[in-house]
């Protein structure tokens, strides 16, 4: 063999080294393709759902079966669109709307050290959550915070978490922007909240919940 | 001669190789991938042991990815409330036990309450009564989390009863192995006569035997989901 016919060769044999690399891909592609096409999928963007039409108080039904007054409603994926921060009162809304309550309290107006501050709030949160970093804005706010589904059960003496149950002051530290995906069972539009609300304890700085929602 | 066939030979092999190599290579890729069982009956609540678990959500995932396993209640429509775990990849310390619903605050909530330590935990979402409030509350080893109007979420009693494992990426993974993807076990829903019932995965229909354990290993139902989750592209 003569020696400049072994280069070529050698890259002969790279070319077709990479065509059965190509081969192989699309084989693998298509295999994967064929799989999806025989999957019943799940609709892609909106879809007819059951949903209610909810009264503001919902009295107890006669029998747990009685189903509730039904509409038809369109679900579709959401964005949360609002970016922006929450005042006080904002957050105090949208929490009693889903049976919270925040009643925001004056973080001057607490002894010397009986509580952390709002730098050592924030960088508790800064430590913990790397998408502090991402946010388009942070605003905290302190306050006693209440879950009243919980502090209702205790008073009847169920086994709660006592966390919530009868109001614990907090920093709820709100970053804006943060996107966070809906769970949900399949075929369900997976929505995107743009606010993550880290709640830790005013007085020690424990971490206690956090929460995204779309408002 | 000798040589031409050698030539030939080895570029036969190579060519194979190549295609061998082609194959096996995989990527990561983003949608929603799930592991479980559903059963389709009223039920005022849904209950299930899963094991602890800290499976691997790598930064590639993104920060909205995560993985996670749970139990629902679930309208069949597109509303839903549900418990369990679940990472993100910011969580270095582990999962999280998280409540989540569909319906009110906008569109849905989720609440995290902590890292969860290594044991099995019961979870279980149901329907209770609240002064004259009917909510879906979120339990973990029966102790109540939290609540959700019933009238938000969209029903008070669930058509539809579902344990499953989610993520939001290949490159995450869920809490079982690869045989096993999502290991729930004694999986349980309360009738709407009050009494609760334990669920066969592999039928999906009642059984009489309390305290039999049922892996959630084979997938969706044949009318939905196949058994491989990690082929399953939906949403």
């Amino acid at each position: 063999m003569k020696r400049t016919t072994i280069p070529i060769i050698m890259v002969a044999f790279v070319f077709i080294f990479l065509i059965g690399l190509l081969l192989g891909r699309i084989n693998s592609t298509s295999r994967s393709t064929v799989n999806a096409q025989q999957l019943p999928r799940a609709p892609e963007t909106a879809q007819l759902i059951q949903g209610t039409q909810p009264p503001t108080d919902l009295p107890l039904p006669t029998s747990a079966a009685t189903p509730l007054p039904t509409t038809i409603v369109k679900l579709q994926p959401t964005v949360d669109p609002r970016p922006a921060s929450p005042d006080a009162k904002q957050l105090q809304q949208d929490l009693v709307s889903i049976n919270w309550s925040f009643e925001p309290a004056d973080a001057s107006s607490f002894p010397p050290n009986s509580s952390i501050t709002l730098q050592q709030a924030l960088d508790i949160v800064k430590k913990q959550y790397p998408q502090f970093g991402q946010a388009n804005g942070v605003v905290a706010h302190i306050g006693w915070l209440t879950n009243k589904s919980n502090s209702q059960a205790i008073q009847s003496g169920q086994s709660v978490d006592p966390t919530f149950a009868t109001a614990h002051l907090v920093w709820i530290v709100t970053l804006s922007g943060v996107q966070s995906q809906s769970a949900g069972p399949p075929g369900s539009p997976h929505d995107t909240s743009n606010e993550l609300n880290i709640v830790i304890d005013a007085k020690d700085g424990t971490y206690l919940m956090d929460f995204v929602w779309t408002r | 001669m000798r040589r031409r066939a050698f030539v030939f030979l080895a570029s036969g092999c190579i060519l194979l190789l190549g295609f061998l190599v082609g194959i096996s290579i995989t990527f990561a890729t983003a949608g929603t991938f799930f592991a479980g069982v559903d059963y389709t009956a009223q039920s005022n609540a849904v209950s299930g042991y899963i094991p602890f678990a800290n499976p691997s959500t790598p930064s590639s995932i993104g920060t909205l990815g995560f993985s996670a396993e749970w139990v629902m209640a679930n309208s069949g429509t597109g509303n839903y409330v549900q418990v369990g775990w679940l990472k993100y990849p910011s969580d270095t310390s582990g999962p999280q036990y998280f409540f989540e619903y569909h319906g009110g605050c906008g569109s849905y909530c989720r609440f995290r309450y902590g890292t969860i330590n290594s044991s099995d935990h019961n979870y279980k979402v149901q329907v209770v009564t609240s002064g004259t409030f009917l909510n879906w509350c979120g339990f973990i080893d029966n102790v109540q989390e939290n609540c959700g109007s019933s009238s938000t979420i969209g029903f008070s009693t669930a058509p539809k009863a579902t344990w499953s494992g989610e993520t939001t990426n290949t490159d995450a993974i869920l809490g079982g192995t690869s045989a096993s993807p999502v290991r729930i076990y004694t999986l349980t829903r309360l009738n709407t006569n009050g009494t609760w019932t334990q669920v066969n995965t592999n039928s999906l229909g009642n059984i009489t035997t309390p305290g039999t354990n049922y892996h959630a290993t084979s997938g969706w139902d044949t009318t939905s989901y196949v058994k491989n989750w990690t082929e399953i592209i939906c949403c």
